[in-house]
């Protein structure tokens, strides 16, 4: 069952304004960036006014004129499905079974080798992977049995630091994961720029500081996390996977985030199954909206005809509200960087709940 | 010149007095009650004759003695004499170092503790009164309309989990006590715990911290005086006072309740019915969602910090956040 989505240009319009970060530094262009810069727009793509640079996310992509639009433009022949990708030792490059055309493959693998993977995104993981390891046990085990974290905990670490490094960087191009040279770069802020990926993925705009982009509006604290491994405050908080009774039915709820359209509105995936009723998810707050989540709840509940939806949908709130309290008070007594940003994400989560204010009708 | 009894003549001046003492013993350099035998229960009952009312009690020179040297039965008040010998000492440390705690807390976060959690009395005055307070509030058990200081009982630690306290004849806990003897103290939130005690205890109910808000034109104040309500059948429900035309001040709101989790909304709705208010439902949950964000706010400034005070404040946080949480559908009160 997968926890979080992919970054996914369907749901990146929450934008409303571009994110401005004061205090950052700008990386040098050395020969060989200019040289992949070059081979990138050769190839089709398009990036100007855009540097490497370090800001308060870590690296990230920056605007070489603050006062001036940037535009990255990433063709889809320069985008690598994550199926396409292997590691050979310490370097990245593509598969020998792959269809992507020579040059592609050949702009590929020497952008991943000198700017992402081999340019500090290894480094970046295993230093992640290392702080999981050196969690305490307690704090392990709660992550694994009740958080969906075992990824980040269990098996071989350079595995891990391979997998996770392509989940973290995978974008969802119509239901397929592919990373994407340059914009796999930006860091997610809640109200950062929007992109479309209507043949290609495109990201224009000013910014004064770093160029962030939403990952999307299927992202809460948890999932930022899940994926990223970063606390980061969001509008909206989804339950966590679990298994209710509605009435007499069992309702089994997921964080799967297939969306379903009814009328003029997008809502979970209902399946009804032997075995009760699936949602794809269940969204428990949004500060936007606030008065939507329960609504939702009940409306989607109204064919099953129970009374007191409403008291379900408390039950549901509470229970994820003690899974995020209860990893608080296991973090509590400890220290550490991890420790941190885990206790801010659950703190942010439990902030995300709370924007659940009467009903309204959807 | 009274003379240091030891615990055991202090328990058996209790018993001599009308009062019952099994299987306890009095840990006097902490201040606290514990079982013998911790596979025992335990047994502790203070009479009515050795009940003080507070009001009937002054501070000097770091004990409580009463106002009326004549107050009550002579045995009665020799009794307190030498039993404030034997535990004045450790309570007032006891809240000499909450405030001390207190007071070592960072300005910021004092601000916010004063202003959103109405514990503006905490930090503000003269640190000798603010231990004085402390230390006779700590020791004031609610019983009926009023307060009384309830010797050696009053020694039990604050615990949702611990001995009921029966408070028919003169006060009464007993049952099991493997580590220590705790009773539950009615009607106190953490928040009101740690006020108080200076500690954090998870409790089964959460009340609002002291807000206003806005409906129908009518501005309504929330309060944090706990022990202010109306008897409903089984349910105390907060006093909802008019101080003007558009003026309401309810004396508490519950946010959750972990046996009755249908209490806290329907006492709400309720209340909010009684005033003529609609629009209760999303109401309780801005309440809810205003006293989440200040809890949430408090420990996220407290990150940074790792002290005792700190870690005591965090987990008082924590706990009242799962109390609030305890709040599941509705019911008719």
């Amino acid at each position: 069952m997968l926890y979080v989505p992919a970054r996914n240009p369907d749901t990146c319009s929450l934008s409303v304004s571009h994110n401005v970060i004061a205090g950052y530094s700008l990386i040098e262009p050395g020969e060989e960036w200019e040289e992949i810069v070059a081979a990138f727009r050769a190839l089709g793509g398009v990036a100007d006014n855009i540097r490497l640079g370090f800001g308060q996310n870590g690296r990230g992509l920056f605007p070489i004129d603050p006062g001036q639009p940037f535009h990255l433009r990433v063709p889809e022949n320069l985008m690598c499905p994550i199926e396409d990708i292997s590691f050979y030792g310490d370097r990245i490059g593509v598969r020998e079974r792959s269809t992507i055309r020579t040059p592609e493959c050949a702009f590929f693998e020497r952008y991943a080798n000198a700017v992402s993977w081999g340019g500090g995104g290894r480094q970046e993981m295993a230093a992640l992977i290392s702080a999981f390891d050196a969690l305490p046990n307690e704090v392990r085990a709660l992550l694994a049995s009740d958080f969906g974290m075992a990824p980040w905990l269990e098996g071989d670490a350079t595995a891990r630091m391979q997998a996770q490094y392509l989940q973290s960087r995978a974008v969802s191009i119509r239901g397929r994961d592919v990373l994407i040279p340059l914009f796999e770069l930006t860091n997610h802020n809640a109200r950062g720029s929007e992109w479309s990926a209507e043949g290609g993925l495109e990201v224009t705009g000013e910014a004064s500081g770093e160029i962030c982009v939403t990952y999307g509006l299927l992202h809460d604290p948890f999932s930022m996390f899940h994926r990223y491994a970063i606390a980061s405050r969001e509008p909206i908080a989804f339950s966590m996977p679990m298994k209710v009774q509605v009435g007499a039915i069992p309702v089994s709820i997921a964080r799967t985030f297939e969306l379903e359209k009814r009328g003029e509105r997008v809502t979970p995936q209902v399946i009804y199954t032997n075995e009760g009723l699936a949602l794809s998810f269940l969204m428990l707050g949004q500060s936007i909206v606030p008065r939507l989540p329960r609504k939702m709840f009940v409306e989607l509940m109204k064919p099953l005809s129970v009374a007191n939806v409403d008291e379900e949908f408390d039950a549901v709130v509470h229970a994820n509200a003690t899974k995020f309290l209860k990893l608080l008070a296991a973090l509590d007594p400890h220290r550490g960087e991890l420790i941190i940003v885990m206790r801010k994400m659950a703190l942010y989560q439990l902030e995300a709940m709370t924007f659940c204010v009467g009903a309204r009708e959807v | 010149m009274q003379t240091q009894w030891s615990s055991e003549e202090m328990l058996e001046a209790l018993r001599a007095l009308g009062g019952t003492a099994e299987n306890i013993r009095v840990d006097e350099s902490k201040g606290a009650l514990f079982a013998c035998d911790p596979e025992r229960p335990v047994v502790l009952r203070v009479p009515e004759n050795l009940l003080f009312p507070l009001e009937g009690f002054e501070f000097a020179n770091g004990f409580l003695r009463l106002k009326d040297p004549e107050h009550g039965l002579r045995d009665a008040r020799d009794f307190l004499g030498h039993y404030e010998i034997v535990v004045g000492r450790p309570l007032f440390a006891r809240a000499e170092a909450t405030v001390a705690a207190f007071d070592s807390l960072e300005t910021a976060v004092k601000d916010v503790l004063a202003g959103d959690f109405g514990l503006r009395t905490s930090f503000e005055g003269d640190p000798a009164w603010r231990i004085e307070r402390q230390f006779i509030e700590r020791r004031a058990i609610r019983r009926g309309g009023g307060w009384v200081v309830a010797p050696v009982l009053e020694l039990a630690e604050p615990d949702a989990r611990g001995l009921a306290i029966d408070m028919g004849n003169g006060l009464r806990i007993a049952g099991a006590a493997p580590d220590g003897v705790r009773a539950i103290y009615p009607f106190q939130d953490p928040l009101a715990i740690f006020q108080r005690f200076g500690s954090a205890a998870p409790q089964p109910v959460a009340f609002s911290l002291p807000m206003t808000f806005w409906s129908g034109g009518i501005e309504i104040s929330i309060a944090r005086d706990l022990h202010l309500g109306d008897r409903r059948g089984e349910v105390i429900v907060p006093q909802l006072n008019v101080v003007a035309r558009d003026r309401l001040v309810l004396s508490h709101l519950m946010l959750g309740h972990s046996a009755y989790p249908r209490l806290a909304r329907g006492i709400f709705r309720a209340r909010m019915s009684e005033a003529g208010l609609s629009d209760a439902d999303a109401q309780f949950d801005r309440i809810v969602l205003e006293n989440t964000a200040r809890l949430l706010g408090l420990l996220d400034m407290l990150e940074e910090n790792k002290d005792q005070a700190t870690d005591s404040l965090r987990t008082m946080a924590r706990h009242q956040l799962e109390a609030a949480s305890w709040s599941i559908g509705t019911r008719k009160i």
